[in-house]
């Protein structure tokens, strides 16, 4: 059963903000929805989906082990939903070493994949993270090895997600075979109702402008801003300050060296150019 | 230790833990020993299906009935829960005993306790004066760290990770001691400044660790004093806040152990009617306390005073 | 809360009363139900609790908002037009049945 709208991205690209677009465009409500109730999509890798799935706990299992029956998890989920289903994914698209997919495809309705420049990313990752280096975020990003959650001495609320490097997490989504909509968190944006459109369109909610346009104006980032300077945003890691920080397009060049700014460029160069971050003779496009 | 005469091929090892008498063909080490005659659970080797064909309610690697529950955990065993009284273990070949343990103490003997009844709670609890506190909360959110730090300071554990909560001759709540055991991560065993190389592994392929707390341990139930719900939030500060009406209600069904059993096993109403009766009984605040820090010491003198007031 | 294709919406004139296959437990003055039949839960708040309360027999619609205006401060248009609302989702969610 095609059930699964996945919402996939890597960290600190604009899911959030495609979250919040789609929770005020599928409840069409008349205020915005809360930020702190965006829980119609869960992250995939939640340990409670696990656990209630399963009948035992992740905790007790190694990674390979969980990774092994997170495909039978989402089949299970998709088996039980009686319409779509939205799961906010960071993995890496990747095989597992049986040859199964993690995010199978025959449970899975499309994927909406955001992808932000990552110079920005790069910036963003540091805060989040709770530090200033930049080093450290870009190493991160070009790191194949790359995961979350993936202290084996240690039980998050997430599962260990495997990312990968940055590059191979858009090519890997991109190339998945699964019915895929790409969409820049840039063009979110600059042309909001486009690119939004084009999301609602995707979904099966492309037939009313005027209901995908409040939608956009109650996700806008001053929206999603002004709450969490009210009410506070859950999804932010303890220890930094605000989760919507800036949300600008080209925020990288107050705070990257050049060194770094041309270390990420020479590690993702190729992807950055395939999707207009980089020019023809190698300029940051943003 | 004594020979099952039906079964000579077994050993059959006596323990008891939940309150229950246990005959277990797997020894138990975690548990009490027991020298009682009496038997209200028995383990034993044998073939447990792939498939439960009566079942109601398949989850991924569960499959439940009413007075039935299989569990499957891939290379380590299938385990057959039938009517609160016996768990049949199918091994897998290369499983350890620490393996199959693993998986017994905790979704096979929550199934187990479903089957007979019982109210049990995704919780840790310790014995204060006469009486006793439950920790209940997700997986990870330090219920086994806290319940260790209130251990450092003297008090007595009743339980780690599964709690039993049962109603006495006067409808009051009391916790039912478990064993006298808590399970740690690496990470947790550093706030608590123990040396993880002083204790042995749950499970080999885990950076998980047994501390046995056997001190004082009692297998007498207490009444039920306080419930507190764990949570953690990105603000800087720990918060009590007292919970009301529904609020603790859900807060109870929410933790209840295995509450994914409920349903295929027929429990849903006599548990809605056990989680109505403990929220009206007990109070329940919610804990919640800053994500990193973990602020053990600062969150244990809260505790210490709430539960004092 | 979900809400079903029903029949004719619940009147003035109807007499309502507790579905059957539900269970109910009462803290702090607000109930919580369970259906048996699919296992949901469902609260309902202060003012809810007490109509709820109030059918464990069955009444006339009218003579429920009688009750209720003795209790709460309320106008009559509003406990009326607040009530049928409220009767109405709950019969959506098979909480409550026409007798």
């Amino acid at each position: 059963m095609k059930r699964i709208q996945w919402l996939a991205s890597y960290p600190k690209s604009g899911n959030t903000w495609l979250r919040a677009f789609l929770a005020n465009l599928l409840s069409d409500p008349s205020h915005p929805v809360d930020i702190n109730r965006l829980d119609f999509a869960p992250v995939a890798a939640a340990r409670s989906l696990f656990d209630h799935a399963v009948g035992y706990e992740a905790a007790d299992l190694t990674f390979d082990e969980v990774d092994r029956l997170r495909p039978e998890v989402y089949a299970h989920y998709a088996r039980q939903a009686e319409d779509t289903i939205y799961l906010k994914v960071h993995d890496a698209y990747a095989h597992l070493p049986d040859g199964r997919p993690l995010i199978p495809a025959d449970v899975t309705r499309g994927v909406i994949y955001v992808i932000r420049n990552p110079l920005d990313v790069c910036v963003s990752w540091a805060y989040h993270s709770g530090h200033e280096n930049f080093d450290r975020a870009a190493a991160f990003m070009a790191d194949p090895g790359a995961c979350v959650a993936g202290n084996p001495g240690k039980c998050f609320p997430q599962l260990r997600q495997r990312l990968k490097s940055w590059s191979e997490h858009v090519l890997g989504w991109m190339a998945s075979g699964l019915p895929v909509l790409g969409i820049r968190y840039e063009d979110m944006h600059r042309r909001p109702m486009e690119t939004f459109a084009a999301v609602a369109a995707f979904v099966g909610k492309g037939d009313d402008p005027e209901r995908i346009a409040r939608a956009v104006r109650f996700s806008d980032f001053g929206e999603m801003k002004r709450q969490e300077r009210e009410h506070g945003f859950c999804e932010r890691e303890a220890g930094t300050r605000t989760f919507f920080r800036e949300g600008r397009i080209g925020g990288w060049r107050e705070r990257l060296t050049e060194a770094q700014a041309m270390r990420i460029i020479r590690d993702h160069g190729d992807v950055m150019r395939r999707f207009g971050y980089l020019t023809s003779t190698g300029e940051a496009v943003y | 230790m004594m020979i099952d005469q039906a079964n000579p091929v077994q050993t059959t090892f006596l323990h008891q833990a939940f309150g229950l008498q246990i005959a277990s063909c797997l020894p138990l080490p975690a548990f009490l020993e027991s020298d009682g005659d009496q038997c209200d659970v028995t383990i034993r080797y044998g073939a447990a299906p792939e498939e439960l064909p009566e079942a109601v309610w398949k989850g991924v690697r569960f499959q439940a009935a009413p007075g039935r529950l299989l569990l499957i955990v891939d290379d380590v065993a299938r385990y057959l829960v039938r009517d609160g009284r016996e768990i049949v273990i199918d091994r897998a070949p290369g499983a350890t005993d620490d393996d199959v343990r693993l998986f017994l103490q905790g979704s096979a003997f929550g199934a187990l306790l479903q089957q007979r009844g019982l109210l049990a709670l995704h919780a840790s609890a310790i014995a204060v004066g006469e009486g006793a506190v439950v920790f209940m909360g997700p997986s990870g959110i330090g219920k086994s760290t806290l319940a260790t730090a209130f251990h450092q300071r003297g008090y007595t554990v009743l339980t780690d990770d599964v709690c039993v909560v049962d109603f006495d001759a006067g409808g009051a709540p009391v916790v039912v001691p478990a064993y006298p055991q808590l399970k740690l991560w690496r990470d947790a065993l550093e706030k608590l400044e123990l040396d993880p190389s002083a204790l042995s592994r749950i499970r080999p392929k885990l950076e998980k660790r047994a501390l046995p707390v056997r001190e004082a341990f009692r297998t007498t139930p207490r009444p039920l004093r306080r419930l507190y719900m764990l949570d953690r939030s990105n603000e800087p500060e720990i918060h009590l806040t007292s919970l009301q009406g529904s609020d603790k209600f859900l807060a109870i069904q929410a933790f209840t152990y295995r509450v994914q059993f409920l349903e295929a096993l027929a429990r849903k109403v006599d548990h809605f009617r056990q989680a109505g009766a403990l929220a009206a009984a007990c109070p329940v605040v919610r804990v919640s306390r800053p994500a990193k820090p973990y602020l053990l010491d600062e969150l244990v003198a809260r505790l210490e005073d709430d539960f004092a007031a | 809360m979900r809400v079903q294709e029903q029949q004719e919406r619940i009147g003035l004139d109807t007499v309502v009363a507790h579905g059957e296959d539900l269970v109910s437990c009462e803290l702090d003055g607000e109930v919580v139900l369970m259906s048996i039949e699919n296992g949901s839960y469902f609260r309902i708040d202060e003012i809810g609790s007490r109509i709820w309360t109030l059918l464990d027999e069955p009444r006339r619609v009218s003579d429920l908002c009688d009750l209720l205006m003795l209790e709460f401060d309320v106008a009559r248009g509003q406990c009326e037009s607040d009530v049928l609302n409220f009767l109405n989702q709950m019969r959506a969610d098979q909480l409550i049945e026409v007798v």
